[in-house]
């Protein structure tokens, strides 16, 4: 037993440390909630609608990525074990799946809430549930009932060295490295280039922006493209992160990255990032403080308290009615 | 008299003005007319009026009165009782709801020989949230010393006095072991002191055993003072979060479409809204609603007054479609209605509120000469009844005709008004709007 | 409602009839005992009380058009403070009347407490809040294991107790007074309630606050432009709507003699009880007991049946997943979804065209000729 004073005097430090420490995991996990939050913040601000089945688009990304390390292994006779490797193997999901979750996306959107634009609203709501349930179902198919474990390919080694206070494993940092540059590139994109500018002006007033020329159907399609690729990209990080993979992540994930885009103003994308970035760090604070199974209650207070005081979210505006 | 009055009435969207200083006085049993071309914030001004839009800047006053809910002791009595019901949720999650239900309610029932009592319950809740350890009564008379929610049995005692001293002394030593106190060699044993190190608690052979005997205790040691602030504190921030939030929640309400209609003015549609499902009678009886009564136990059971209310209603709301000439069309659907249809019965749902004043957004859009002229002689009938009417028109013959005071708008701001004469001639009227359309 | 449906030949009463003879006839009970393995009976029992349910989330749902995505944690705080204020482990032991009274009003506080502040919102936020209330009651019935039992629930609910009065004409009838020997006795006390309800929620629909409600669902901004408290009256709906819930949950708890695990009442429950009045039809009575006599049918009684029959068949030696019928089954509700929107969205009996047609049968076709003008 070390002598009471020194103990002490180590508590009141590591307290701090041990919320930084928090705080630091908090952001990061956060960051790969705003990844999905942004998919379905993008959606919504396009066509009202909540995507249900984007969480298990999502889901679907992991699965697939838990395929291709294997079949990777297998049949090109993938090293997983050489960092080398490991980094161009991690790049080539980076492309994969996020392209297969864009095209899945894409094809739901054709399929399925496409014929039921002018449809009164709980119409595709409702539908979009049904293809959550079906694609959850093939999950559960595909990849069993019991939680799959995930390669574990990023090294959990502390970038910031063994000795130092805090640890930022490099793990977290693949996480911070992949989804900050994405987000960025996401605000460039739709603040600058033709196509999202026509996102914008549809998200705006659809009818307006029809006619002023703009295929409205097309910028749908790419924003419904564009959310599915960053649901795969999540999938990829959350995989490699967490390591571990089951049919129901996606309804889970899904219901956190949702109600991070809630939070930060619903159709706005600094909003989802923010949101996500809170959510994360209330959820990590949290189980650090309050215990991890009241997590998900406070997340749901949180979220209460939000829509009690900022009805449109964080960083969003009051919209009105047409009459 | 003064029915309505707009005083520098601004509408704003964003950085957009939509309308611009307006004013506007609409008497008792007069006919007043906005007219003015497409985007010149004529239903931006209806929508201000009705509490569809917060308005910028300047009042609206009806009767004297602007058009708010009234705070009452009601809403802070919600407000307090809400903000109650928050904290004291927070605070039982505080003190672990758990831990609360093993101390008060399951040790109590599991007590043998004695029946269970909510008066003990509560005692013991209340012990538990001071920390005190707990005292269970054992068969033969034994007692056992117990942590504060019961979980784990630190002795037994013989008697209830010697559970007492037992007590006090387990209290001792858990205060002793949360805190800096260190065994300390005392005539080659090692003793435990207490805090303010006045008393042997126990005494060891050996410094390890004293040790472990403290780190044990350790683990109980929650400072009974910290968990009754954090509770303090999380009923504080309940009842503040809890109030607030009532408070937000009804303050962004006080001016909603609702409040409006229910001072007395009613209004209709310019793309129609109607209740598309519902048939015409129940359309009209919807607009009756807040003059009907009733609690929904005896809506549930329809009890005999309410039946009566019911058809009485009925029968008021067959004269209304009688009046609007709708007089057989009960039981259609709304949107099975032919177009001038509809919006006779979006007037005639409007006066089911019982209005004194009736909004009416365009109420000749799309109906050909003869529904005109026939809505013409509706609209004076409506003032006949000694409403006041407020309408919007783009047919020059519908406002000219039957208009006591028009006023015209453009760009958001009012270029004219006056007589009908005096607004026909007026040539800034002219230049804006006659000149470019319709010259009657 | 109006006396053109008065004059028709009362279908539901046959059905009623058919209802409340089946169990006194023994012999069908019998005869579907020994074909399917499956007390019919019994399996009628819990649709009764799946259809108070759905009933319940039709209001808030069909009438009122707020989308509901929680109702079966509404449903698990029913059973649950059932279970606490009656199981012999806790000293409440209250008789099953004071129950139910007590669930149903705990269910629609609980309702109120959530809707109040999430209700003035736009209409897509509730869906998330419903859904995420729905989640962590699972979780905190889960996680307060001190009072609830963790994932074992609390047992045994005692059975409610018959009135002295009642034992004479039950042995009339053939039925045993004993509630865990004849399944009869929990037949008709769910059945009754069933009945009760909708005859309860039949005069409400067709009272000014059914009015208000399905008001606004076809146009909130119109009907708070007509003086009616959209606030008040969704509120109203939801706190109906969970009540009915915790209602049907103190039912379903005493049936089954236990308040099940808090894994009972998650969110395919609720997405279930969604399919059911989306199948019906939103918004009507009958279709909603059609929709959860359908489903609810389906996934209690037919589905064991196949999965037997695939068992028996031994097509399936190896245990491969996707040859048992239950894993298929989130993927036919969802198809079912999917499919009844995009063809059928009124679903199978819709109220509104009920109504339409009863237009049409008027005696006096004045509203038609009017309309051909």
């Amino acid at each position: 037993m070390t002598p009471p004073l020194l103990v002490a005097a180590v508590d009141t430090s590591s307290g701090w440390q041990t919320f930084l420490q928090y705080a630091l995991i908090g952001l990061t996990n956060g960051a790969l909630f705003a990844l999905v939050a942004l998919g379905y913040t993008m959606v919504y601000g396009i066509i009202e609608l909540i995507n249900f089945a984007h969480g298990d688009v999502f889901m679907l990304g992991s699965f697939l990525a838990l395929a291709l390390i294997g079949a990777m292994a297998k049949y090109l006779g993938w090293n997983w074990g050489e960092p080398a490797m490991i980094g161009l193997g991690i790049g080539l999901l980076l492309v994969v799946v996020p392209l297969f979750c864009a095209a899945l996306n894409v094809t739901i959107d054709r399929v399925v809430y496409k014929p039921l634009r002018r449809a009164p609203k709980l119409a595709p709501l409702v539908s979009a549930i049904g293809v959550s349930f079906v694609l959850m179902n093939v999950g559960l198919l595909w990849g069993g009932a019991a939680d799959r474990h995930f390669p574990d390919l990023v090294s959990r080694q502390s970038v910031l060295g063994e000795t130092a206070a805090l640890s930022f494993t490099v793990k977290d940092l693949m996480v911070v490295a992949i989804t900050v540059p994405i987000m960025i590139a996401l605000t460039l994109f739709v603040k600058t280039t033709r196509l999202g500018k026509a996102m914008r002006a549809t998200a705006q007033d659809p009818l307006a922006a029809q006619l002023m020329g703009i295929n409205v159907d097309r910028v749908i399609g790419a924003t419904f493209a564009l959310g599915g690729a960053l649901a795969g990209a999540a999938a990829v990080i959350y995989g490699l992160y967490i390591n571990t993979v089951s049919y129901q992540m996606g309804f889970q994930n899904g219901l956190y990255a949702f109600t991070a885009a809630v939070l930060g103003g619903i159709g706005n994308i600094p909003g989802a990032v923010l949101g996500g970035l809170v959510i994360g760090l209330a959820r990590s604070l949290g189980s650090g403080y309050v215990g991890e199974r009241w997590t998900s209650a406070l997340v749901f207070v949180i979220l209460i308290a939000i829509l009690v005081f900022r009805p449109a979210g964080l960083l969003g505006s009051r919209t009105r009615d047409k009459v | 008299m003064t029915l309505l009055k707009l005083n520098k009435l601004i509408v704003r969207f964003g950085g957009l003005t939509a309308v611009e200083d307006v004013d506007c006085v609409v008497r008792e049993r007069q006919i007043f007319s906005i007219i003015g071309p497409n985007g010149a914030g004529k239903t931006t001004v209806f929508n201000a009026i009705t509490g569809i839009y917060e308005p910028s800047g300047g009042t609206i006053e009806f009767r004297g009165q602007p058009l708010r809910r009234r705070l009452s002791w009601q809403v802070l009595v919600l407000c307090v009782v809400v903000g109650l019901i928050t904290g004291f949720g927070a605070a039982l999650v505080s003190v672990d709801v758990n831990a609360l239900w093993r101390a008060a309610i399951k040790r109590n029932y599991a007590r043998p020989g004695e029946p269970f009592s909510y008066a003990a319950a509560g005692h013991d809740a209340w012990n538990y949230m001071q920390g005190t350890l707990a005292l269970d009564r054992m068969r033969g008379n034994r007692w056992a010393v117990r942590t504060p929610d019961g979980r784990r049995t630190l002795g037994y005692a013989k008697s209830h006095d010697e559970a007492e001293q037992m007590r006090s002394r387990f209290e001792k030593l858990i205060d002793a072991a949360g805190s800096t106190t260190a065994p300390v060699e005392r005539d080659g044993k090692w003793v435990v002191r207490d805090r303010d190190d006045t008393e042997n608690l126990a005494s060891f052979e050996a410094e390890a055993d004293a040790r472990a005997v403290l780190d044990k205790y350790a683990t109980l040691a929650r400072d009974p003072a910290a968990r009754r602030r954090s509770a303090l504190v999380a009923l504080l921030l309940g009842i503040v979060v809890g109030s607030a939030g009532t408070w937000a929640v009804w303050s962004r309400a006080r001016r909603t479409p609702e409040v409006i209609s229910r001072a007395g003015i009613a209004r209709t549609f310019q793309n129609i809204r109607l209740f598309q499902n519902m048939t015409v009678l129940e359309n009209v009886l919807t607009g009756m609603d807040r003059g009907l009564r009733g609690g929904v136990i005896r809506m549930a059971l329809q009890l005999p007054g309410i039946r009566q209310q019911e058809r009485a209603a009925r029968e008021r709301a067959r004269r209304l479609l009688g009046f609007v000439g709708l007089a057989g069309k009960e039981r259609m659907l709304a949107k099975n209605l032919p177009y001038g249809d509809q919006r006779r019965l979006e007037i005639a749902r409007a006066l089911a509120t019982e209005p004194q004043l009736i909004l009416l957004d365009e109420p000749a859009a799309g109906m050909n000469p003869a529904e005109s002229i026939e809505l013409n002689r509706l609209i004076g009938q409506i003032r006949d009844q000694g409403l006041s009417v407020l309408l919007i028109e783009h047919h020059m013959k519908v406002v000219m005709g039957i208009s006591d005071r028009i006023a015209v708008l453009d760009y958001g701001a009012k270029i004219a008004e006056g007589t009908p004469e005096e607004v026909r001639k007026n040539p800034k009227v002219i230049a804006a709007y006659l000149g470019s359309e319709e010259v009657s | 409602m109006s006396p053109a449906s008065r004059k028709r030949p009362p279908v539901e009463l046959l059905y009623l009839a058919v209802l409340l003879a089946y169990p006194l006839l023994v012999y069908p009970e019998d005869a579907l005992f020994r074909l399917t393995e499956i007390s019919i009976g019994m399996q009628l029992t819990y649709i009764f009380i799946y259809a108070i349910l759905a009933l319940g989330l039709n209001v808030v749902v069909g009438f009122t058009g707020l989308l509901h995505l929680g109702i079966a944690a509404f449903f698990g705080i029913g059973a649950y403070i059932t279970g606490i204020l009656t199981v012999p482990a806790y000293p409440f032991q209250l008789g099953f009347l004071a129950a139910l009274a007590l669930s149903t009003a705990g269910a629609a506080l609980l309702g109120v407490l959530l809707g109040a502040p999430t209700l003035r919102l736009r209409g897509d936020y509730l869906a998330i809040v419903t859904l995420g209330f729905g989640e962590v009651t699972r979780f905190t019935l889960r996680n307060l294991e001190e009072i609830t039992a963790g994932t074992r629930g609390l047992n045994p609910v005692p059975a409610p107790s018959l009135p002295v009065a009642m034992t004479v004409p039950l042995h009339w009838l053939g039925i045993e007074p004993d509630w865990s020997l004849d399944y009869r006795l929990f037949y008709y006390l769910a059945l009754g309630l069933l009945l009760l309800v909708v005859v309860l929620l039949r005069n409400l629909e067709h009272s000014r606050l059914g009015r208000a409600w399905v008001a606004i669902r076809e146009d909130e901004l119109a009907a708070t432009c007509m003086g009616i408290n959209a606030a008040r009256v969704k509120l109203s709906a939801f706190a109906l709507g969970c009540g009915l819930a915790g209602m049907a949950g103190c039912l379903y708890a005493t049936t089954l003699t236990s308040t099940a695990g808090p894994d009972a009442f998650d969110f395919n429950r609720s997405i279930i009880m969604l399919c059911c009045i989306i199948l019906g039809g939103l918004g009507s009575v009958r279709g909603t007991l059609l929709g959860v006599f359908l489903l609810i049918g389906f996934d209690n009684v037919v589905a064991p049946i196949l999965d037997g029959l695939i068992q028996g068949a031994d097509i399936n030696p190896s245990g491969n997943p996707l040859l048992t019928f239950s894993n298929w089954k989130l993927m036919i509700f969802g198809l079912a979804l999917i499919l009844m929107m995009r063809f059928r969205p009124e679903g199978l009996i819709p109220s509104v065209q009920i109504e339409a047609e009863m237009t049409k049968d008027l005696p006096g076709p004045r509203g038609i000729r009017a309309e051909a003008r």
